[in-house]
């Protein structure tokens, strides 16, 4: 992937007056679906913390904040590459376009590594689903985000392999951003349920 | 310096900050700041890389909603419960 910096061309891709929706309308609207699932999750999350505030705050101390720290700082750096990926195929490299999407694809990986050393830490304090409502919210919360990410990560790879049998272009890319927006409302999902489940005691 | 990666530098930036905030220290506003700052962090995702700045106007209310809603949901329940 180019390292150098490309100043000139994202200045010439910024876009213009004209308004710009990225990727395909049909995926936005899945986008909005998806959001107001997590906002009723974390609305349940809130009131079952209302309902029991000791179980809570005692969940609260046993879980892993280091991990969703390292978590989010990933999924920040992921959705960073594929911003990238975009910005290069405006420019027509599909080349550098491709390597950022890998590049996305590999920031799935580790935060997905993660997440399980997390889970596996847990169950082997000897946490599960069964715990308490904090842990059922705990573990359900972020299992079903981490099948966001999963098919995120799907439809990069998707987006990637088609990117490199040259089907999009400078002129043609409208897939590219329909796999990134996807991959960055997963990551605004995680900066919500970050200070959500592991920041605030 | 790029503006998507001064944008990523400023979000691993907040939240570093955000962690260290909820971590080392106690306080009434700890919890609207720690809010206050993800709100920050998901409005420059959606401008910068979703890029609903440049969007019809229609779908940046929908998703920066989402995200005011919600987190104002969590300040109602930290701050009034």
């Amino acid at each position: 992937m180019s390292a150098s910096p490309d100043v000139l061309t994202s200045q010439a891709v910024e876009p213009a007056e004209a308004k710009h929706l990225p990727g395909d309308l049909a995926m936005w609207f899945f986008i909005l679906v998806e959001l107001a699932a997590f906002g009723l999750l974390f609305a349940s999350f809130a009131i079952a913390r209302f309902l029991e505030p000791e179980a809570f705050a005692a969940g609260a101390e046993t879980i892993h904040a280091g991990a969703g720290l390292a978590n989010t700082l990933v999924l920040l750096t992921g959705s960073f590459f594929v911003a990238r990926a975009v910005t290069a195929i405006r420019a027509g490299g599909v080349e550098r376009c491709v390597n950022w999407l890998w590049a996305g694809v590999a920031s799935g990986v580790v935060y997905a590594v993660i997440k399980f050393s997390e889970y596996g830490q847990l169950i082997g304090d000897g946490y599960n689903l069964r715990s308490g409502t904090f842990y059922f919210f705990y573990f359900f919360t972020t299992f079903f985000h981490l099948m966001h990410v999963v098919l995120g990560m799907i439809i990069l790879v998707a987006v990637a392999l088609r990117c490199r049998r040259g089907l999009y272009s400078a002129a043609d890319h409208r897939g590219v951003e329909t796999g990134a927006s996807y991959w960055h409302m997963v990551d605004l999902v995680w900066l919500v349920l970050f200070p959500i489940v592991y920041v605030l005691l | 310096m790029n503006r998507l990666t001064a944008i990523w530098i400023g979000l691993l930036v907040l939240t570093v900050a955000s962690y260290v905030l909820g971590h080392g220290m106690s306080g009434a506003w700890l919890p609207l700041t720690v809010l206050a700052l993800a709100a920050v962090k998901g409005q420059l995702v959606i401008d910068h890389f979703m890029e609903l700045a440049h969007a019809p106007r229609l779908f940046r209310y929908a998703v920066s909603g989402w995200l005011f809603g919600v987190l104002g949901l969590m300040a109602v329940f930290e701050t009034v419960v």
